[in-house]
């Protein structure tokens, strides 16, 4: 099959969508029964709440799994795809009469609905699903449909797309243990399930855990012993509240935020070319760190350009829009780019936001949710009207500069000081002086005469041949290739190899690179004079030249030299009709080059332009005209004007570089006249169908509140509304996470139809709810969280954890959990001591190994490693290369930021251990971190360890380790004295100094001691 | 150390089981839960013994290969100067195309340009029994035409590089898919216990078309499927080298602190991520070795590095076909090997000419090399890029020289070894070259084949994200049967 047009996700070119089946043929419990409890699966699909045989059957929890599993992709909201005028997901449309005439549904009555009867029928050709689609339901399947209809067939709304509302706190059999309210809910799930709540955690694993969830880094061992010895009741909320207020907090958050936004420091598509995005992941920083209120912090990011007299900061908040992909491939299609930018904006603020998949309507309406398509490009619309082009580099308008530090008060300098030189220049130019104006008539003179020695001949078109190969440079000079005889266009040369070819690109006046090395080219043209005269040629060559005219040599110089104009003047006499000139230019390896020109003043095209002026005749000229004059004979030939335009044009270009220096930042902006928004049909952008204008999709959601705008802003202020079903649900989900490793609701990047149900329904409510009611105080939501009893358990794993709750989604325990990359690398960093704490500001390179960006980028694509500072900052400011993610980076999870990334993975690969092992950032770490041992830890062994593992795990060995290390010591000793070059070796990892006051054979051991800590299990997770 | 058993994703495995656990109630696939059981392909290898009974039912189909090295041409191979012969182009060298073909299509560089037609320069020969038609600048792959399958009717919906590899390589034009080759490591796992499943291995340098990681990326299969990329020039597996100072004896004794330790972590806490990550720093170990040892191309005979031309310690193709089956004999699942260099858009007979002598050679002699070894018969070799090149001329028009600019309705692929009919020729073209005429081939088609012939029904091998169950296909792919053998 050859489809006429793209292979886009639709049915109706033939091809069904068939993603949006679940296949069947996986019974997966059936596969692996002996393999898995039945119990795990039960509790980890839906957290226990399945249909059980008692209670009233539920549709949200019940039949719409079914239905949309089974019926939805022709019953469903999908007009365009609905078969039989069967609606299954809305009660009006299942229980109206069919085109057949019967009833699919009829409320408490299952004898007389239609479904039933077809779900159940044996016959094939009758049953429904048909028997093509490979599925079939079940016979508790349809006993729940039974049960369901003879209960009187109740449709509820999907739960997300249902405001939340405050629900009641739960009651509770252990009184002693909830501290907040958020310990209730999760408390009486627990008793539900007969599994008992964790104790508290010890002190240090709580102020580790602290550190590390509100800041991104370990605890000093300062901090911990602080906390240990604070015996008041409040010593946990006070420390709370110290990691809370710190500026590491909003780095910490800042990660997460990163992922959603897809920040990024390249481009992401094809060349991958660096931009300048770094201001906005300090804004996300600030915000965090101010407490913006949420619903700010979305307003700012969706429409901080559209707010009334929007701050700097605001604009640059909006660059949340402009963090997507963007290409500069030769040949791609513009439109098609531009499209791929808006929809990229659409489908991250679906998925950001609405925890939806709106993406799925840019082809054909949602399957399983309430988005149609038309109602996609609603949303589009709002996207749609960025002055952008399709395919643009840095600085790609939209775009502000932003100054840092001085460079506001110094451009503001260099632009005074320019305009006062102007105003004096202008003076100058304006000043009465007939003298002046009299000896301007003679320049003009001067200009037209000029002009005249460039005309009177014609020049044709070059030809070239060669390269002309030859041992060396001299070689070539000397060698008679054959054109000095006989510059023959039809002759070749070289057995045939070499010929005249015509080169109609080449121009006069400036230098024009040739092929070859060691080696000679001719370059032929005619030039035809009116008459016999005399011509002066302007020449420049790379290397050696030879010029003959009319078959007489005028000109040969065996030289090693740079192209550049004028190098060589000759003077020739033109014979009237055509003359024949030949050019040798001879190369002495590297650049190849020539230069011609019959006017001295070829590359200066102010004085070609001037000429012209000067031939027009005084009567004519314009006011512009003569005033272009005028000027240009004062600055050129009057001294004292001379040099003030000279002073001048160098401060225009202080002014400009200054200008220059100032990082830009892509932003939003809307069109004053926005371009119209189409359907594109099957989502083809080259397939425009009706025209759309902004709206939010409202046939599930609420519609704005807000009268007289449909912007972005509007947009914004719809999200935050206090009736929104989603926004606060999908926020409070994704902080959750942060704190207990899996989200409320799994599929944090999906609260449609097809994503799990939460774990905890009324939690999330409630959490969602008080998240609004505090003004979307963010860091208020946290600390509410964090001092609950549920966050504060020991995350030690109990065997009854493993059997009834291996994913913890009953938080019968606290998490424990790899930290994600950028803490891999800053927790080394810190305990070592080489982290340098300093907030914001460009993107930096740290360590990388050599050679990555060259093998696969293009040329000149070179990874200049950073210096200084540079090394040790916190992982969030490593440039974000996409294409090729710094390898530390990547090895720990991180994702590339191509798209939108919701939640990243926690894997553990031999990979990751050869980075901690090797990769020089953590061996280097190992070594300083052996130096901090002697200089702060004593001089005993014992005193040494000590300090090490409270420096790196917040806590003192306990005497098995201390064992343990003690014969890592020894041993690697004993290594190390036997072998002084290895230990010298080691001690020049990385860019940091050594010290000299210590024995270097004893700081390579205890650098091994130091790798065995940074790469223990306990260092990199957070318990 | 007791080393027994501890395979290169058994730690991916381990942490996986989360996601497994989480995921088995959603249904994936069978064949994936079972590489999360047990690393090794089960009914794959004899030796898979108890639990094969379970796992054949797991495969969709008995498996025809085990193994896939995909030698991909990036920049887009002219099919019109190596395999698909066109002498009309040449007839109507110069002159315009006719409009019926072009009017109206999309066209990358050559936008507002003249549409002239341009013929090869290079010279057509039929080769062997089957008399495929290849051209003078492939002499070595031409000699082993009867052992492939060449798809003359491959087009795409991608006209540009970054979308048209990435269309190739994950069944989609935009980010964020998987990679063919995490696809097959996340549902077959590794055959070797020390190896990853996915592997790559580039070559070319300089202003070739840039290789993208996210070609070879997981998307949103777990991070552990992404092809580890092993290099020819450098450290071979990065981070796989002690830091000078460290010698292996010391690294022993360091790790084995590290294991004492972590096991009373173990003892303390109870977390069995904690008994995942001993083992993964016990194969990272291994793979301290073994890495090296396999990358170390020196220690074939004479006569094999001769026949691929290879070049020990340099960075090459040629040393990465040679890398390819030395991956392919330890039972690496997914080879992909990338060479940069076929983007021509100008001056193409010379620039051709150059990249043909880089890559002709060591392709036909890894073919020859698997052949002889008996393992192209369970293994899958694919050749091609990522779209097509016009039949129209770009630049450059002179004294024989032509360029052609991206092609998306047409292009060549081949495939040979397990399961691959031998010596046939699929699909056909018109007679400029323009738009495919027989047996149309989509990049999701040929994703479908290379699935089959590893025994998985791609309709059926799908992954939940976002509430939606994505598979390599996307929403197409039909089986190219005409290349089964």
């Amino acid at each position: 099959m050859l489809p006429e047009s793209e292979n886009f996700c639709d049915g109706s070119l033939g091809r069904e969508c068939l993603l949006w089946r679940r296949r069947p043929g996986f019974n997966v419990a059936a596969t692996l029964g002996g393999l898995i409890p039945l119990a795990i699966l039960m509790v980890s699909a839906s957290a226990g709440q399945g249909a059980g045989s008692h209670g009233k059957v539920s549709y949200n929890r019940d039949v719409r799994p079914i239905f949309a599993d089974n019926c939805y992709n022709c019953h469903g909201p999908d007009t365009a795809k609905r078969k039989a005028g069967l609606r299954l997901d809305e009660r009006a449309g299942a229980t109206s009469k069919l085109e057949s005439g019967h009833f699919a549904i009829v409320p408490g009555d299952p004898a007389k609905s239609r479904l039933l009867h077809l779900t159940a029928t044996e016959d094939s050709d009758d049953r429904m699903p048909p028997a093509k689609t490979g599925r079939r339901l079940n016979k508790t399947q349809i006993d729940t449909l039974t049960r369901w209809i003879q209960e009187g067939a109740e449709w509820e709304a999907h739960w997300a797309y249902v405001p939340p509302e405050r629900p009641p706190v739960p009651a509770v059999k252990n009184e002693a243990w909830p501290r907040k309210q958020i310990d209730r809910f999760v408390l009486a799930r627990l008793e539900q399930e007969k599994l008992p709540p964790s104790p508290e955690a010890d002190r240090h694993t709580l102020a580790r855990r602290l550190s590390f969830d509100l800041t991104g880094l370990p605890p000093t061992a300062e901090e911990v012993d602080r906390f240990l010895s604070d015996k008041s009741p409040e010593a946990y909320e006070k420390l709370l509240d110290k990691l809370l207020a710190s500026e590491q907090f909003g780095e910490r958050m800042a990660i997460q935020w990163l992922d959603l936004a897809r920040f990024a420091d390249s481009d992401g598509y094809h060349a991958d070319i660096q931009r300048s995005m770094w201001q906005y992941r300090d804004y996300v920083i600030g915000a965090f760190n101010k407490n913006l209120p949420f619903d700010r912090f979305v307003v700012e990011q969706l429409a901080g350009d559209l707010l009334e007299k929007p701050t700097l900061e605001q604009r640059i908040a909006t660059a949340f829009n402009r963090n997507g992909m963007s290409s500069t491939e030769g040949g791609a299609d513009p439109d098609e780019y531009m499209n791929k930018y808006v929809t990229d904006r659409v489908n991250t603020f679906g998925t950001v936001f609405l925890g939806s998949t709106i993406q799925c309507a840019e082809c054909h309406n949602h399957k399983y949710d309430p988005f149609t398509q038309r109602e996609y490009y609603e949303l589009y619309d709002f996207f749609n009207r960025v002055p952008e082009k399709g395919l643009d580099a840095d600085p790609a308008p939209p775009f502000v500069k932003v100054p840092v530090g001085r460079q506001a008060a110094m451009l503001e300098k260099a632009r005074h000081e320019a305009s006062a030189k102007a105003a004096e220049h202008k003076t100058q130019i304006d000043l009465a002086r007939p003298e002046w104006d009299q000896a301007q008539i003679l320049w003009e003179e001067r200009l037209r005469n000029a002009a005249a020695a460039t005309e009177g001949f014609k020049l044709g078109e070059w030809s070239s041949v060669g390269p002309f190969e030859a041992g060396s440079g001299g070689e070539a000079f000397k060698t008679e290739f054959g054109p000095e005889t006989d510059a023959d266009a039809s002759r070749t040369y070289a057995d045939g190899k070499l010929k005249w070819k015509k080169q109609p690109k080449w121009k006069d006046g400036k230098p024009q690179e040739l092929n070859g090395s060691n080696a000679a080219t001719y370059l032929f043209r005619t030039i035809t004079a009116e008459s016999q005269k005399p011509l002066v040629l302007y020449l420049g060559s790379d290397d050696a030249l030879r010029v003959w005219l009319n078959g007489k040599e005028v000109i040969s110089k065996d030289i090693n030299r740079g192209v550049a104009a004028n190098q060589d003047t000759v003077e020739v006499t033109l014979e009237a009709g055509h003359n024949r000139l030949l050019l040798k230019v001879v190369n002495y390896g590297g650049a190849y080059a020539y230069y011609f020109s019959t006017d001295k003043e070829a590359g200066d095209e102010k004085i070609i332009k001037l000429r012209e002026l000067a031939k027009i005749s005084q009567e004519k000229r314009k006011p512009e005209q003569l005033a272009e004059l005028k000027q240009a004979y004062r600055e050129r030939e009057i001294p004292e004007i001379k040099k003030l335009a000279e002073e001048l044009a160098a401060l225009r270009k202080q002014e400009s570089d200054i200008d220059k220096s100032i990082a830009t930042i892509r932003v939003m902006e809307d069109m004053p006249k926005p371009r119209e928004s189409y359907i594109r049909v099957r989502g083809d952008y080259r397939t425009k169908g009706e025209v759309v204008s902004a709206g939010v999709p409202t046939s599930a959601l609420p519609p704005m509140q807000a009268v007289g705008r449909t912007n972005r802003l509007a947009l914004a202020e719809w999200l935050v509304q206090r009736n929104h079903p989603l926004t606060s649900r999908v926020a409070v989900n994704r902080f959750w996470a942060l704190f207990f490793q899996r989200p409320i609701v799994n599929t944090a990047n999906e609260f449609g139809t097809q994503g799990e149900p939460p774990s905890h329904p009324e939690l999330l409510d409630y959490l969602a709810r008080e998240f609004v009611d505090s003004g979307w105080n963010v860091k208020g939501f946290i600390k509410e969280v964090l001092m609950s009893a549920t966050y504060r358990q020991s995350s030690k794993v109990r065997p009854d954890h493993i059997t009834k709750d291996p994913e913890n989604r009953l938080m019968a325990r606290g998490a424990r959990f790899r930290l994600p990359a950028e803490m891999v690398r800053d927790n080394a960093l810190a305990i070592s001591g080489l982290l340098v704490e300093k907030i914001g500001g460009p993107s930096v390179r740290p360590y990388q190994p050599p050679g990555l960006w060259e093998e696969k980028m293009f040329a000149g694509n070179k990874y200049e490693l950073g210096s200084g500072d540079e090394l040790y900052r916190r992982s969030l400011y490593t440039l974000w290369k996409r294409s090729i993610l710094n390898p530390t980076m990547q090895t720990f999870d991180a994702p590339d930021r191509a798209i939108c990334s919701v939640s990243r993975p926690t894997t553990c690969t031999p990979l990751q251990a050869l980075v901690t092992m090797n990769d020089v950032t953590f061996v280097e770490a190992a070594r300083v971190f052996a130096q901090r041992i002697f200089r702060e830890g004593g001089s005993d062994t014992a005193s040494r360890l000590k300090f090490a593992l409270r420096a790196a795990l917040g806590r003192p060995p306990g005497p098995h380790e201390e064992k343990i290390l003690e014969g890592v010591l020894s041993d690697v000793r004993r290594s190390y004295a036997a072998d002084e070059t290895a230990a010298g070796d080691i001690l020049k990892l990385g860019r940091a100094s050594v010290s000299g006051q210590f024995d270097r054979g004893e700081l390579a051991a205890w650098t091994g001691v130091a790798n065995v800590i940074l790469n223990l299990d306990e260092t990199v997770t957070r318990e | 150390m007791n080393s027994h058993l501890i395979s290169f994703d058994a730690a991916c495995a381990r942490m996986t089981r989360r996601h497994f656990f989480n995921r088995a109630a959603r249904g994936i696939g069978v064949a994936a839960l079972t590489s999360l059981m047990r690393s090794s392909a089960i009914g794959l290898t004899p030796a898979a013994s108890a639990n094969s009974a379970r796992a054949l039912t797991s495969l969709h189909f008995e498996p025809k290969a085990k193994r896939v090295i995909y030698l991909f041409q990036s920049g887009a191979p002219s099919q019109l100067d190596l395999f698909d012969y066109k002498p009309k182009l040449t007839e109507m060298n110069g002159k315009p195309m006719p409009e019926s073909l072009t009017k109206g299509q999309r066209i990358a560089q050559l936008m507002g340009q003249p549409l002239n037609c341009v013929g090869s320069k290079f010279k057509f020969t039929k080769h062997g029994g089957s008399g495929a038609e290849i051209s003078e600048l492939l002499p070595n792959i031409a000699s082993i035409s009867d052992d492939i399958a060449i798809i003359k009717s491959m087009h795409t919906e991608a006209i540009n590089h970054d979308p048209g590899v990435t269309l190739m390589q994950t069944g989609h034009q935009q980010a964020g898919r998987p990679a063919m080759g995490a696809w097959i490591s996340y549902g077959l796992g590794s055959e070797n216990e020390q190896l990853p499943a996915f592997v790559v291995l580039a070559s070319g340098f300089g202003n070739d078309q840039p290789l993208l990681s996210r070609y070879w990326g997981s998307g949103f299969l777990p991070t552990g499927h992404q092809g580890v990329e092993f290099r020819s020039g450098g450290e071979p597996v990065l981070f796989v080298n002690n830091p000078s100072g460290i010698s292996s004896k010391v690294r022993r004794r360091l790790l084995d602190g590290v294991r004492d330790l972590n096991q009373i972590k173990l003892g303390d806490v109870g977390d069995p991520e904690i008994a995942t990550r001993i083992e993964s720093y016990e194969m990272a170990y291994r793979m301290q070795t073994s890495v090296p040892e396999l990358m170390d191309i020196a220690k074939e005979p004479k006569q094999i590095i001769d026949a691929y031309g290879a070049e020990p310690g340099k960075s090459s193709y040629a040393n990465n076909c040679l890398l390819a089956r030395r991956l392919a004999e330890r039972g690496v699942r997914f080879i992909q090997l990338y060479h940069r260099g076929w983007d021509h858009h100008n001056n193409l007979p010379a620039d051709i000419t150059n990249t043909s002598r880089l890559v002709d050679r060591p392709t036909a002699a890894l073919f020859k090399d698997l052949k002889q070894r008996g393992l192209l018969e369970d293994t899958l070799v694919i050749w091609g890029g990522e779209f097509g090149r016009t039949p129209m001329n770009q630049g450059d028009s002179t004294n024989g020289n032509y360029g052609r600019d991206h092609h998306m309705k047409a292009f060549s692929i081949w495939m040979a070894g397990a399961g691959i009919k031998k010596g046939v020729s699929i699909g056909a073209t018109d007679e400029f070259g323009y738009n495919v005429v027989e047996d149309p081939i989509h990049a999701n088609d040929f994703q479908a084949t290379v699935m089959h012939l590893l025994g998985i029904r791609h309709t059926d091998f799908t992954y939940r994200f976002q509430g939606r169950d994505y598979r390599l296909t996307d929403i197409g792919g039909e089986l190219i049967k005409g290349v089964l053998a």
